[in-house]
Order: C-alpha cells, then sequence, then structure tokens
C-alpha cells in the first residue's frame, strides 16, 4: 500500500509541479521589490534600494516554482522590460496608488508594453499598492486612471494591495498560482 | 553588435545634470557623506547615495522625490530647478542648520536604522531647521508634465522566446586533458539552434573536499547540453586556482550549465568532488536586453538572488563591463561535505 501511494505520489507531481515564469513591472517605487519580498519570505522593509537592471528570484509555493523577474522601474530599464516579459505565464504591473502625479506616466508605460505583438495574450495582474497611505486612490479610480478596461486582447485583473500591512497578498498569491496552471 | 541611438537633446540636458554632479558640494552624499551619489532628491535639491535613496523614498513622494542620474529621464525644468537650489552645501545650510551636537550624522557605512532616523528628523520632521522656519516640500510644481519620451530606437525581434522548461541533457564530455575546445558530439544530434556563446572563466575553488589521504588533485567539468569541456588538474590542492577560460555555444532551449568537481586519480576511477548546476538565462537576458538597448557605460544589469533553496553564497551580479556582459557567481558545490567554486561568466549573444 505504501508503494502504490508513492507511485500515485510520484504521478500526481508529474501533473501539478508547476513552473512558471512572471515579470513584475512598473515605475521607479511603486514596491516591486517589496511585493517579492511579501511574497517570498512574508518580510517586508521599510527602506528598499532601487532595483538596478533586474533581480531574479525563485519562490517555491506549494507545487509552484515561481521564477520572478523583478525589473527596475527607472526610465533607463523601460526599454528592456519587454524582453523580460516574453516567456513569462503573466504580467504583473504594479502602481504607487498615492503618487497621483505619476499615473499618467504608469498608464502610458502600461499601454506602451502591452502593444509589443511578443507579449500578445499574456494575462496582466495589476496592482494598485501602497493603499496604507492616506492619498491612495480607490480601485475604481486606478482602473479609470490606467484605462484598463481598454484592455480587451488578454485577461485582466486588478487588486488594490498593502505590502508594508500584508493586505490583499493572499489574493494576489492565489492569483498568480492559478495562471500558472492555466498555462501548462 | 546593434546600433544605439543616442538623442542629442537629451545629451545636452544630461551635461548639465553631469556638471551639477561634479561640483564639490555634491561629490559626496548630502546625508551620510558616501563619495559619488548618483541619486537626487529632486524637490529637496540634494544629491544622495543609493541608500540613502532608499530611505527617501519611503518617506513617499510628498516628502522627497527620487530620480537618478543616471537611469532616469530628466526635463529641462527639474534640471534648472536643481540648478537653483544649488545643491547639497546649499540644501544642508537649511536642513541642517542648526545640527545639536549630540546628533551624529550617518557615515557612509551606518546602518539603514541610523540613516532612515536621521533623514526623517532632517527632512520630514525639519528638527534641523533655522529657528521655526517650516519648509513646505509638496511638490506642486510637479516636474513629471512633460511626457516620457518615446523610446524612438528599433528593437531587434528575432523570434526565440527563450523557453526555458525542464531539458533533458546528457553528459557526453570526452577525457581529453588537452581539449579546449567545445567537443559537440555530432551523432545522434539534429539541428541544434544556438543563441549565443558562453564564456567561463572557472576562477578558483575553496576548501574543496579531501579525497585523497590528505588533499585532493581537482579539476573541473563544465556540461552545457551536450558539449562538455574540463579544466586542467592541480594538484594536491584543496584552494586551487584554475584561472582557466572555457568556451561553449548555446543551446536553445537553453539547458542549465552543469559544473562538477573531480579529484584525479591514476589508478582508480576519478572521484566527485561536488557539483552545481547554474541557470544561465537571466545572465542570456540581460545580454539580450543590453543589445537592444541605449546603455553604453558600464552598468549593473541584473542580479540572480542567493535564497536557503539555491546553490549561491551570495547574489550573483550581472555587470555590463567594457560593453562586455558579465556575470560574477559563487557556488555553494552540492552532494558533497564541503567546497565553493568561483566562476565568472560572459554571454556573447548571437545577432540575428
Amino acid at each position: 500500500m505504501g508503494l502504490w501511494e508513492a507511485f500515485l505520489n510520484w504521478l500526481r507531481s508529474l501533473f501539478f509541479k508547476q513552473e512558471m515564469e512572471l515579470s513584475l513591472i512598473g515605475l521607479q517605487n511603486a514596491g516591486k521589490t517589496s511585493l517579492v519580498n511579501v511574497v517570498a519570505t512574508g518580510g517586508y522593509s521599510e527602506d528598499m534600494i532601487p532595483t538596478v537592471g533586474f533581480n531574479m528570484r525563485k519562490v517555491t509555493k506549494g507545487n509552484v516554482t515561481i521564477k520572478l523577474w523583478d525589473l527596475g522601474g527607472q526610465p533607463r530599464f523601460r526599454s528592456m522590460w519587454e524582453r523580460y516579459c516574453r516567456a513569462v505565464s503573466a504580467i504583473v504591473y504594479v502602481v504607487d496608488a498615492a503618487d497621483l502625479d505619476n499615473l499618467s506616466i504608469s498608464k502610458s508605460e502600461l499601454h506602451d508594453l502591452l502593444s509589443k505583438p511578443s507579449l500578445h495574450g499574456i494575462p496582466l495582474l495589476v496592482l494598485g499598492n501602497k493603499i496604507d497611505k492616506p492619498e491612495a486612490i480607490s480601485k475604481q479610480v486606478l482602473t479609470d486612471e490606467i484605462g484598463l478596461k481598454s484592455i480587451t486582447d488578454r485577461e485582466v485583473c486588478c487588486f488594490m494591495i498593502s505590502c508594508k500591512n500584508s493586505t490583499n497578498i493572499d489574493s494576489v498569491i492565489d492569483w498568480l498560482v492559478t495562471h500558472s496552471k492555466s498555462k501548462n | 553588435m546593434s546600433n544605439r541611438q543616442v538623442n542629442t537633446d537629451s545629451q545636452g540636458s544630461f551635461r548639465r545634470l553631469e556638471d551639477l554632479l561634479h561640483q564639490p558640494g555634491n561629490r559626496f552624499c548630502a546625508d551620510c557623506g558616501s563619495p559619488d551619489p548618483k541619486w537626487v532628491s529632486v524637490n529637496l535639491g540634494v544629491f544622495i547615495c543609493i541608500k540613502c535613496s532608499g530611505v527617501h523614498r519611503s518617506l513617499g513622494v510628498h516628502i522627497s522625490k527620487v530620480l537618478s542620474v543616471k537611469l532616469d529621464d530628466w526635463t529641462d525644468e527639474q534640471i534648472e530647478s536643481l540648478e537653483d537650489m544649488g545643491g547639497n552645501a546649499a540644501s544642508n545650510m537649511i536642513y541642517e542648520a542648526h545640527l545639536p551636537e549630540n546628533i551624529k550624522k550617518p557615515r557612509p557605512d551606518s546602518s539603514i536604522e541610523e540613516r532612515s532616523d536621521f533623514i526623517r528628523r532632517k527632512y520630514e520632521l525639519q528638527q534641523f531647521l533655522n529657528s521655526n522656519v517650516q519648509i513646505s516640500t509638496t511638490s506642486s510644481s510637479n516636474s513629471f508634465s512633460s511626457p516620457h519620451d518615446k523610446k524612438n530606437y528599433e528593437k531587434q525581434h528575432n523570434g526565440h522566446g527563450l523557453h526555458f522548461l525542464g531539458h533533458t541533457f546528457r553528459h557526453s564530455w570526452r577525457r581529453k586533458d588537452t581539449e579546449h575546445k567545445p567537443t559537440k558530439k555530432s551523432t545522434g544530434i539534429g539541428m541544434v539552434e544556438f543563441v549565443g556563446l558562453i564564456k567561463v572563466n572557472i576562477i578558483r575553488g575553496t576548501n574543496l573536499a579531501i579525497r585523497d589521504v590528505m588533499t585532493s588533485d581537482p579539476y573541473v567539468i563544465l556540461t552545457l547540453g551536450h558539449q562538455s569541456m574540463k579544466t586542467r588538474v592541480i594538484k594536491r590542492n584543496l584552494n586551487p586556482v584554475w584561472n582557466e577560460r572555457l568556451m561553449l555555444s548555446i543551446p536553445n532551449p537553453v539547458p542549465p550549465l552543469k559544473v562538477e568537481v573531480y579529484d584525479k586519480d591514476k589508478f582508480s576511477a576519478d572521484d566527485r568532488m561536488g557539483e552545481a548546476e547554474i541557470d544561465i538565462q537571466p545572465l542570456i537576458s540581460a545580454a539580450k536586453a543590453y543589445e537592444n538597448s541605449t546603455i553604453t557605460e558600464s552598468m549593473q544589469l541584473g542580479k540572480w538572488l542567493a535564497t536557503e533553496d539555491n546553490t549561491l553564497v551570495k547574489d550573483s551580479v550581472i555587470n555590463l563591463v567594457d560593453g562586455k556582459v558579465k556575470q560574477e557567481i559563487n557556488l555553494k558545490l552540492q552532494n558533497v561535505e564541503c567546497g565553493e567554486l568561483e566562476i565568472e561568466l560572459e554571454c556573447v549573444p548571437l545577432s540575428q
């Protein structure tokens, strides 16, 4: 019986062991690296130094191994985003929901990226981060400001989160795990 | 390698920014004194180091708006306002006008906590200002009004979607000591598509396992897909320095680079001294992304983070050095009692 169970487990692992790649993008200081840290270790640090280029990190959640490309948000690096998004199962776009001045740039960078033919159809998860701050806008306002309704060539989902207070991080992980399965 | 166009307009602005950067007062971080700060709080008008910039960013944009001298696009307006503010010397005259004696400025090696405490007091709480002046730091003249300039350079799409899933591969090295070229196994493999070349410098091993009585005669075998190469044997040394450069072609899909250390024995089969696998995809992606970018000066392109479940001793950094994309790796050897390996990789992508 033990042997049979082991055999079944082995069979299961063949079918359920998932590997996925994800790219995290967004303007500088949106909270991409903080999100990776919260997802990977549960820890939040107030002072993240800016990401230079990218940080690649592998995170294992249950049967799913997620290879995370956490990309630098400075304009210098934005031309590289597309390159790191080509083979991914999903694109996660992080927006500082408390930085109203940059919403329009955030919008145009997102739509620029999604217009690349190589990224056609890749699911998009938009995260409005820093909702712990008083200036943060609502999901409705963010959806309008970023123009999410106009994206029709792919699956789009939006959550409002706070890496600092771990608000809605579970929903993010659930969404990611679900989308790693749909790929294979 | 690829055509990089430089926007002459932004070139002029960049020069002005560089001039500001080279003013004596701006050569050290306004907060901790680290040399050569490359970050700026636009509304506070100070040049700061990357560590302090982390603290500034955490304050929120209503207190400090951080831009990078090298990595951000600057508007003329922003540069002008920065020139007007007079740099670190002028700003510190205001924000550190009355620095109490018991308050020490952070130093370049200060902890994040010390830095954070000081920077908050200085700018957020404004505790060191002259008399009762309060400065409103809300950046209403917000400088991001001009649209971010569109990338006008062509991107080369070469169709390889760098799919990287489990890829089976075999060892197929030939044990020939003099061999220093990729030994492509010519039988049984159809068309193999190559995406580039990888140059591997096996620098050194440290604290390797003992396989003979007191020591070992270590050498390294590299395997990428169907190709294998090996280094020379260094006799009786647990901390061997090979400094040996080997070159392999990178097939598509990209397999992991396998590194194995062996102890050379005369009369019996060579003993294993540990192994490790390197995911070379970050390096290749960085090299390809750089190829299509406007970056020309040496800088960091990316980092593969060391975590508990991988073989890295520390974060492995991918740098652009004199136009070459290189990665430094320190590996913990696996399936062995001890031993680390220091390796440097360089990727030369094949342009279409």
